[in-house]
């Protein structure tokens, strides 16, 4: 008889113990639904959503709030609720410090001498709260508890919440920790992007000097030598003209001339002068670029209208195009009205219209243009179903002199010189899509509305 | 927070042998005493010293049957008190007492622990315990008023006041106010943990009946027939000599009257000491007994009595120690005290053995006339021959 009641008293305890146990299978649940709750969740208030939704699974209560403490502002303001849509105002933070500074269960608000009459508009039904506060890295929360029940939550809950609320806590901390580290990166990344812009553009200042020197220092040499190239042309013709009456009057002279196969010197000379004179005009042409690179604000800029400027470029291209690329240009509805240099802006596009011509010279193509009307800009897209330009090259499609193209065939100025143009109006000019089936450049300026 | 023990022993002449109080009485938040009628009696005249008068200390004392015990000492008779003080808790406590008044017990009970926690000027917030002194009688509806504030939320812990031979000579003590019919609740606010335990053993038996007439805590009929008739037929049973009437305390010990509480999950036993037979075969009981409820007799043996208060003790400190990774710093043990009269030979072995599972943490151990305790079911109730241990800190 004795073993039976020491059995049955054994029982008892075992039941208290296993009870106390189920304090920790409460608190692991709770932690394990909460971590899930906050991975889970991509926004602030989606994570307060989920975990009032775990801590009432496990913790019975008839309503959450967490409220935000603005040091700034010394108030405190619900920022997520399990009643959704109900409307709160923020308190002042000073008239409730005794209430908000530690944990407090309150079995029953009515016996708490002046309990705070805004709390009671937060929580009109409550007759127990439980309030406890909780730092982040970040931010100072408070977290309120409310039950309509008197007593409704004991100690064992006060303990179990405490726990959970220190680990969310931690855990959020955690999670804006990575976010602020994320947004240190993000802004590492652009400082050093904005480095990298400012040093090439110190970089093309300098090429623009060095640039608009070599074109002074080259332009009175290339000058006096086409001059003179011009006189010894017509020298040539009176030379020519006296050598061919001074043959024909003189044997001797005739069998001279077949000796020396002057016909044949005589017309290589004129051959080599007009090459010698060709020269002269592409480094003159290419003295003019190095012009335009270093000094392209020299011209003066008039309101006018994009769809205007792009139709006469066509049709100077046109003429390279032929028949082998089908050009077409979708203006816009209205005016694209712009503040530029009518004939700057149209070297732009032949620039570009004519890089798309070259790409596509083993295809039939299609090169397109529209004009896109955007509330402060005026955007042009200009695409091609050209072979596409390799990834290896395509942060250097801007710089001056970098060409793809055959030595005598470009300069390697032509989209550096572009892009200075078009920045210099204030607008953008960027590649925004290449590969094996095409590319396409977008020509963006500020527009100028009436 | 700081506990320590301290035990004075009583003289001839009902005073305080040695120097009284010591200055961690007086410098205590709380101190908890528990000591014979003589030794309480003495403390409430010490009070009025200038001494007492100036300290902030709070006090909740009863007296308790055939004295105390300690980790100081047995008294097994002899006149001490023995005091737990508490001092540098982090938080508050407060105390309140009042007369009971017939009749209006549970609304006493109720304005009480208001006062009390008004005393901690921590009204409305939930404590982490309540620890309660009553005068033996109307206790059910004590609990019934406490629960009526807190509900169900916090441990509700204590004893009812004793003598040494129902005499009604038993006193409750607030540190300024002696009562004989009174209580005192003194109510915990602390940061520090807290962990309780109330068991009783006791098997059983098939001899059960339905209360027919009951008045208060006296038992008139069971199944029609007069209380004491049929108890003294159970007790043959299990071959006990029938008892005649006057004080039954001592011979009941070992065969109390149960009634089963809690819902179907967790029920558990709830005892009824009988403490004296009257001359119209009636029984006085230290717990009330609600007319229509089935009534078992249960049994149960010295040797569990004995071992009892160490293994609810050890089932406190392995749970306090698994909730909160460490030891309490102190225990507040209370101890039924007809179980006691039972096995008063023994109170020494089971102060030794308390002391081998406890290994310096201080207690303190209250002989009580009804103990009032927090269940499995997480209830708090009273009942007879139980034992409780609160461990704090």
């Amino acid at each position: 008889m004795d073993d039976i009641e020491k059995l049955n008293e054994t029982i008892l305890q075992l039941r208290f113990e296993n009870n106390q146990l189920q304090r920790f299978k409460q608190i692991n649940q709770l932690l394990l639904n909460g971590l899930d709750a906050i991975m889970s969740s991509s926004h602030r208030s989606e994570v307060f959503a989920r975990l009032f939704e775990v801590i009432r699974e496990i913790l019975p209560c008839d309503q959450i709030l967490i409220a935000h403490y603005d040091e700034q502002q010394s108030t405190v303001i619900p920022v997520s609720s399990s009643d959704e849509g109900q409307h709160y105002s923020p308190l002042r933070y000073s008239d409730l410090t005794d209430v908000f500074e530690d944990t407090m269960n309150i079995f029953n608000v009515s016996l708490i001498p002046g309990w705070p009459q805004h709390l009671g508009n937060w929580l009109p039904e409550a007759n127990s709260v439980l309030i406890h506060p909780v730092s982040t890295s970040q931010a100072r929360y408070i977290w309120l508890v409310a039950d309509r029940n008197i007593g409704a939550f004991t100690k064992q809950f006060e303990e179990i919440f405490v726990s959970f609320s220190a680990f969310v806590a931690n855990t959020l901390s955690h999670f804006e920790q990575h976010r602020l580290m994320r947004e240190r990166e993000t802004l590492l990344e652009e400082r050093q992007r904005i480095e990298k812009t400012m040093i090439n553009q110190e970089k093309m200042a300098a090429l623009g000097q060095l640039a608009a020197g070599v074109a002074h220092e080259l332009n009175n040499p290339l000058g006096f030598i086409n001059s003179n190239l011009s006189s010894l042309q017509d020298y040539l013709s009176d030379i020519h003209g006296f050598i061919k009456k001074s043959t024909q009057t003189s044997p001797q002279l005739q069998e001279e001339y077949k000796k020396r196969e002057m016909d044949y010197i005589l017309t290589d000379t004129d051959d080599l002068l007009d090459e010698s004179l060709e020269g002269i005009r592409r480094a003159s042409d290419i003295i003019a670029n190095l012009k335009s690179f270093s000094h392209p604000d020299e011209k003066t800029c008039t309101k006018i209208d994009l769809n205007r400027v792009i139709t006469q470029a066509l049709s100077i291209v046109k003429t390279q195009a032929k028949t082998v690329v089908e050009i077409s240009f979708t203006p816009s509805e209205t005016a694209a009205d712009v503040m530029v240099n009518a004939n700057q802006l149209a070297q732009v596009f032949i620039n570009i219209v004519t890089n798309a011509i070259q790409a596509i010279s083993d295809r039939y193509g299609k090169i397109s243009l529209a004009v896109q009307l955007q509330d402060k800009t005026v955007d042009c897209r200009i695409t091609d179903n050209g072979s596409g330009i390799p990834e290896t090259v395509m942060n250097k499609i801007f710089d001056p002199f970098f060409t793809t193209k055959m030595v005598g065939v470009g300069t390697g100025l032509g989209l550096s010189i572009s892009k200075a143009i078009i920045e210099q109006y204030g607008g953008e000019l960027r590649l925004e899509s290449s590969n094996p089936q095409g590319t396409c450049f977008l020509v963006r300026l500020p527009r100028i509305n009436d | 927070m700081q506990v320590s023990v301290n035990r004075f022993a009583i003289d001839a002449d009902g005073d305080f042998a040695q120097s009284f109080p010591c200055d961690a009485l007086l410098s205590a938040q709380i101190n908890i005493a528990f000591g014979d009628v003589k030794a309480v009696s003495q403390l409430a005249q010490s009070s009025l010293s200038e001494q007492n008068e100036q300290s902030n200390a709070r006090w909740v004392a009863s007296s308790s049957c055939l004295g105390a015990m300690s980790n100081l000492g047995t008294d097994q008779g002899e006149s001490y008190l023995h005091v737990l003080s508490f001092a540098g808790l982090d938080g508050s406590t407060g105390v309140a007492s009042a007369e009971l008044v017939q009749g209006k017990q549970q609304a006493i009970a109720e304005s009480t622990l208001v006062n009390a926690m008004r005393d901690a000027d921590r009204l409305g917030e939930m404590p982490s315990l309540v620890w309660l002194v009553v005068a033996p009688g109307s206790e059910e509806a004590v609990l019934k008023g406490l629960q009526n504030v807190l509900g169900d939320g916090v441990p509700i812990v204590g004893g009812s006041s004793a003598d040494n031979s129902i005499a009604g000579e038993w006193l409750q003590f607030d540190g300024h106010q002696l009562r004989s019919e009174g209580i005192v609740i003194a109510v915990f606010y602390m940061s520090e943990p807290v962990s309780s335990y109330f068991s009783s053993g006791y098997q059983t038996t098939d001899c059960a009946a339905t209360v027919t007439a009951v008045e208060g805590r006296t038992l008139y009929t069971l199944d029609g027939e007069p209380a004491g008739e049929v108890y003294n037929r159970w007790l043959q049973r299990y071959h006990q000599p029938p008892l005649t009437p006057g004080n039954i305390l001592a011979a009941s010990t070992y065969f109390p009257l149960g009634r089963q509480r809690g819902k179907e999950q967790y029920t558990v036993p709830l005892l009824a000491h009988p403490a004296r037979l009257n001359a119209d075969n009636s029984i006085d009981l230290f717990a009330t007994i609600r007319l229509g409820e089935q009534v078992s007799l249960m049994n149960g043996h010295a040797e569990n009595l004995i071992s009892r208060a160490a293994e609810v003790t050890d089932v406190v400190l392995r749970t306090h120690e698994l909730n909160y990774e460490r030891r309490p710093l102190a225990l507040l043990i209370i101890f039924c005290g007809g179980c006691m009269l039972a096995i008063k030979d023994q109170l020494d072995e089971i102060r030794c053995s308390l002391s081998a599972r406890t290994q310096g943490i201080s207690f303190i151990v209250g002989f009580t006339f009804g103990e009032q305790g927090c269940f499995a079911d997480g209830v708090s109730r009273h009942g007879n021959l139980m034992i409780s241990v609160t461990a704090l800190g």
